[in-house]
């Protein structure tokens, strides 16, 4: 290697002992010049020491991963990226020998021997590198004319590396160019992936702050908040990430057993104390039920209507009854008939709980006392009789209540001891007498309501509603009032004690009367009810009190008619014979036997039938018989059991066998007033009965 | 006040609750026991085994009591007994009832 060569190299070009790849230099021109003063040539043999090796390596393949600094004189680099073809005759040339000589061992002799050189004799080391200083020193020469650019102008630096790089590639050997364009490009893809390794390197660091800060702001907030990031602070709750080590010993296998055979001892135990309580529970419930079936067993009978309902206070399912006359034909609404048996378990007794839509009731069942539950109520009748000189009213009777089991008792005890029974009824657990009371009281006020429903069209006839429980009827020389009462009033008493009346009887036949015809009454619905063809013409009128009016008043009007004939016809004519009669109208049997009934419609009919005579407006005949003048027939009769209808026949027996019809007399008039009456009768009489004689 | 019969059944249905009674009773004794015996209780064997036999007693004369109450039921539906259910039982004779009451009162009355 000549001098100049070597001082081109200095000038020119630096020659590196280490692959600068291995090392990062900072890019400036002071440490460039230093190595180029600190490099020797015997950093060149190294040189040539690794290039030799690399030039073996070679064999294999170019090296990828080159390094791209341009300022840097790396001779490693341009032998390593050497194709073979181009590296082999470059040996060749150094080494001077054949390539039917070139081995694996003559090379490693050389470069022994050459490292031997190194040591002894720099001169040589400079010789045998200056064949490669030749082609190097192109190179070199570029980049040190890059370096000297970059240094003056950094501005410049690309374009200048462009044009400058270029050059050499035409002058010099073209295997130079892949190397060198390829140490520019990688310089910009490593330094971008190095960039991006930071940012990765960065966002794990942070990454694992935030979870530090996050776990330390389970314990120490304020710590935690010192390094943990607004974004995590805003999305994740603080505290919400924590960690503890549980230690866990290693626990003995019959620790395990032991406390499983424990959980499973417990829980016998406890299965134990329940089965026990079920069993307490149930104990108490049958007891409640069996006394409750006992109790319906021994009070229920077969003609109680019995039915499922829903308790509605208890909300318990219990059976109720039906005390009501809804069945049997009445048409009452206000008051439906049912009662709750409910098993009072305070009391230990059955109970029976009307139920009914009044404001009454509600407030009954509130209050617990047991005379609160049932009001009894009934009916009184009251029979005031006119005084004439006085133009007033005096009691002459009030009808007593009287049930049943007071007939029936009546026989042995005194009055007295059955009334306390009866206010004991609902004290006691009597069901059949609560139940029978029920359906007297619901029995008592039916008929009021019906009686004050038909009343309400008597008004002209002297019957006035005087208020909600009392009725007042009033004829012309006495006055009935039927009121209903409660058992706890205390006039009731009072009156009881009083002495007995004259129309006493008659109060309670009064009453009874009523009842009776209220019955049927439920008949007649009845019958209504299940035959369709029957016309509702009779079963929708209500005959409590027209019936009893009507007897009443046709009383009245009989009497009056009788005065008018003795005053008219009695009289006058000595020989005169009054009979009377008593007219029964049945209009039923016509339809009766028209229509083909059912039986048991029949036997309500037959049953409706006996009290035809009680329902039907009474009519009277009077037939007055002279032996000259003839028959004269008066009937009295209400058709409406009001107002009295009075038709006179006449006729004339004296021309009763003549033929000439002319000669006949015969009458047949209706008259509503008896001031007619009078006038007509008294006409007859004096024209034809008396004119003979 | 209902027949005999109907007495007599509401009895038996009784000592049959009450036999269900017992087999809960019988159920709480063999799980005590048997408690006992888990607990190192030897000598409650015979006992546990008394329970469970009179549990399993119990059980047949509930079973086969029940059988025969069904067997009455079914004999009797129609005849003696009505479903409360399907039949709308009418109280049709209240009205007479009353009536015949008032003829009662209305005798007493006029004696």
């Amino acid at each position: 290697m000549d001098p100049t060569s070597g001082e081109w190299d200095v000038d020119q070009g630096i020659n590196l002992a280490l692959d600068p790849n291995l090392i990062t230099l900072p890019l400036d021109g002071k440490i460039h010049s230093h190595e180029n003063i600190t490099s020797t040539e015997s950093e060149s043999v190294e040189n040539e020491v690794k290039k030799e090796d690399e030039e073996e390596e070679g064999t294999k393949s170019t090296i990828s991963s080159q390094p791209t600094r341009s300022l840097i004189n790396n001779p490693y680099e341009i032998y390593g990226q050497m194709p073979l073809t181009h590296l082999i005759p470059l040996i060749l040339q150094q080494r001077k020998i054949p390539f039917s000589q070139l081995s694996e061992e003559t090379i490693l002799n050389s470069m022994n021997e050459n490292v031997e050189e190194n040591n002894v004799d720099i001169e040589e080391d400079m010789n045998s590198i200056d064949p490669l200083n030749l082609p190097l020193g192109v190179v070199n020469e570029d980049v040190e004319m890059e370096d000297v650019s970059n240094e003056s102008n950094n501005n410049n630096n690309n374009n200048n590396n462009g044009t400058i790089l270029s050059e050499p590639v035409v002058k010099n050997e073209t295997d130079e160019l892949p190397a060198n364009t390829l140490r520019l490009s990688h310089f910009n893809k490593i330094r971008s992936e190095m960039v991006e390794q930071t940012n990765i390197a960065l966002n794990e660091a942070s990454l694992a702050l935030e979870t530090v800060s996050l776990l330390l702001s389970a314990t120490r907030e304020n710590n935690a908040k010192a390094s943990i990031s607004p974004f995590l602070k805003r999305s994740v709750p603080l505290k919400s990430l924590n960690s503890d080590s549980v230690p866990r010993d290693p626990r003995d296998i019959n620790d395990d057993l032991l406390f499983s055979v424990g959980w499973k001892l417990k829980c016998l135990d406890d299965s134990k104390t329940k089965l026990k309580d079920a069993l307490d529970r149930l104990k108490f419930d049958l007891t409640k039920e069996h006394t409750y079936w006992r109790k319906i067993g021994k009070y229920i009978s077969n003609n109680d209507v019995l039915f499922k309902m829903r308790d509605k206070s208890t909300g318990l399912r219990t059976l109720a009854v039906k005390y009501g006359f809804e069945d049997s034909g009445s048409n009452y609404r206000h008051d439906r008939g049912v009662a709750i048996l409910r098993n009072n378990m305070e009391r230990n007794m059955l109970e029976l709980v009307p139920l009914t839509s009044g404001n009454k009731n509600k407030n009954n069942n509130n209050g617990s006392g047991n005379e609160n539950k049932f009001i009894e109520t009934f009916l009184r009748v009251r029979i005031y009789i006119k005084i004439e000189s006085e133009d007033d009213f005096i009691l002459s009777g009030e009808s007593s209540p009287i049930s049943l089991n007071e007939v029936k008792n009546n026989i042995n005890n005194d009055n007295s001891n059955n009334n306390d029974d009866e206010e004991d009824v609902f004290a006691h657990e009597d069901i059949r007498g609560q139940i029978q009371k029920l359906k007297d009281i619901i029995f008592e006020k039916e008929l009021l309501h019906q009686l004050k429903k038909e009343c309400s069209l008597l008004i002209s006839y002297g019957v006035k509603i005087e208020n909600e429980n009392k009725i007042i009827i009033e004829l012309p020389n006495e006055k009935f009032e039927i009121e209903l009462l409660y058992r706890d009033d205390i006039n009731l008493s009072n009156h009881e004690q009083d002495a007995p009346k004259i129309n006493d009887k008659r109060a309670n036949l009064f009453l009874i009367m009523l009842r009776m015809l209220l019955t049927i009454h439920f008949k007649k619905n009845l019958k209504n009810r299940y035959t369709i063809i029957e016309s509702r013409r009779n079963g929708g009128e209500i005959l409590l009190v027209r019936p009893i009016l009507s007897k009443l008043r046709h009383q009245n009007y009989k009497s009056l008619l009788k005065k008018i004939i003795k005053d008219n016809v009695l009289d006058f004519i000595p020989d005169a014979k009054l009979k009377e009669t008593a007219l029964l109208n049945r209009h039923h049997d016509s339809e009766l036997s028209s229509i083909l009934v059912d039986r048991h419609i029949s036997r309500l009919d037959k049953e409706i039938a006996v009290f035809d005579k009680l329902i039907n407006p009474p009519s009277s005949e009077f037939t007055i018989t002279s032996e000259s003048g003839g028959i004269l027939k008066i009937i009295l009769s209400l058709p409406n059991y009001c107002t009295a209808k009075i038709n006179i026949q006449y006729e004339n027996l004296k021309f009763a066998n003549d033929k000439d019809d002319n000669q006949r007399i015969n009458f047949n008039s209706e008259f509503s007033e008896f001031k007619e009456v009078e006038e007509f009768l008294h006409f007859i009489v004096s024209e034809f009965m008396t004119s003979k004689s | 006040m209902q027949s005999p019969y109907v007495q007599e059944r509401l009895q038996a249905l009784e000592v049959v609750d009450l036999k269900l009674c017992s087999i809960l009773q019988e159920a709480s004794q063999v799980v005590s026991t048997f408690s006992e015996i888990k607990k190192g209780n030897q000598q409650m064997k015979p006992q546990f085994n008394r329970h469970v036999s009179q549990l399993y007693t119990d059980l047949e004369f509930v079973s086969k009591e029940l059988r025969q109450e069904i067997k009455y039921l079914d004999e009797n539906m129609g005849k003696r007994l009505l479903p409360i259910n399907n039949v709308n039982k009418k109280g049709i004779h209240q009205d007479d009832d009353k009536l015949k009451e008032q003829i009662e009162i209305m005798e007493h009355v006029l004696e």
